[in-house]
């Protein structure tokens, strides 16, 4: 995460040598865009947190934890579609499910899901794509989420 | 005044809704503040980076840099280019959707789109 700041930083001065006013222009852009879609990340974090806040950890681990069937896989998939999570959020709630007993191919089914496919997130993603390029992008998202969880199935032998 | 209020509606009622939390001391409305200035903070580190370096990229990148190399011809090559930029993509796809946006319109094709979208998805 600091690296972002820091690419950031060195880009505005780098860019600052180079034209001030190109810069300005830039940043006037990219500030006025953020505020353009600033409701809809803020209605995001009211709903990811609301959900979150409804459906504790134990009810997730109790669905998901312990031996492995198939609906548990689905289970899984399902709650990791909800939502979209960027890595660096999705990893570090699989380790704590790792730690928890759940298995992996479980996790995998939940992990991909929730780094490719997102139903509260869709209005945001239409705004950026249309709705048929986002249905596309969230079904492809689906089917590879699908492709993953198998073979980390095959790879560690919990099929 | 309808588009204020389906902006902002979600958000309004979360806000009311965690208040009166608050004031009634309601633990699901607590537990949500917590999650949610969390979540809120996490994006906040990220996202106004994100859209600076979009505003920058705008302002430099010439169309027809990344029509060349990410374009309908690029081929085989627009793929690699969109993997090895998605590999740097920290942040997944909420960081994901605007950089594409701003490639689409600078002439990238969709399939290159499509293919840094879902790289960028599980980085």
């Amino acid at each position: 995460m600091r690296v972002i700041q820091i690419v950031t930083l060195v880009s505005i001065v780098v860019s600052l040598i180079a034209s001030r006013e190109k810069t300005l222009e830039g940043v006037k852009y990219g500030l006025n865009k953020l505020l353009e879609f600033l409701p809809i990340f803020l209605t995001l974090v009211v709903s990811v947190s609301f959900i979150n806040a409804l459906v504790p950890d134990e009810v997730i681990l109790k669905y998901v934890g312990g031996k492995l069937c198939w609906s548990s896989v689905l289970i899984a998939g399902f709650f990791g579609s909800i939502t979209l999570m960027p890595g660096f959020i999705a990893y570090p709630i699989a380790g704590v499910l790792l730690e928890k007993g759940v298995g992996y191919t479980v996790i995998a089914s939940f992990v991909t899901t929730l780094m490719l496919v997102g139903v509260l997130t869709f209005p945001m993603e239409r705004k950026y794509f249309g709705t048929k390029v986002a249905v596309i992008r969230n079904i492809i998202g689906l089917i590879i989420a699908g492709i993953i969880t198998l073979v980390v199935a095959i790879v560690y032998g919990e099929l | 005044m309808i588009r204020l209020l389906k902006d902002w509606g979600i958000v309004f009622l979360g806000c009311v809704f965690v208040l009166l939390s608050l004031c009634f001391d309601l633990p699901l409305g607590k537990e949500m503040a917590k999650e949610g200035l969390n979540f809120l903070s996490t994006l906040m580190q990220v996202v106004p980076c994100v859209f600076i370096l979009i505003g920058l990229f705008n302002v430099w990148v010439k169309r027809e840099v990344v029509e060349r190399h990410l374009g309908e011809d690029s081929g085989l090559k627009g793929y690699f280019w969109a993997v090895v930029l998605a590999g740097t993509t920290v942040g997944g796809l909420f960081v994901a959707f605007p950089i594409a946006v701003a490639l689409a319109k600078k002439g990238a094709s969709l399939r290159v789109i499509f293919a840094y979208v879902g790289a960028a998805g599980v980085c």
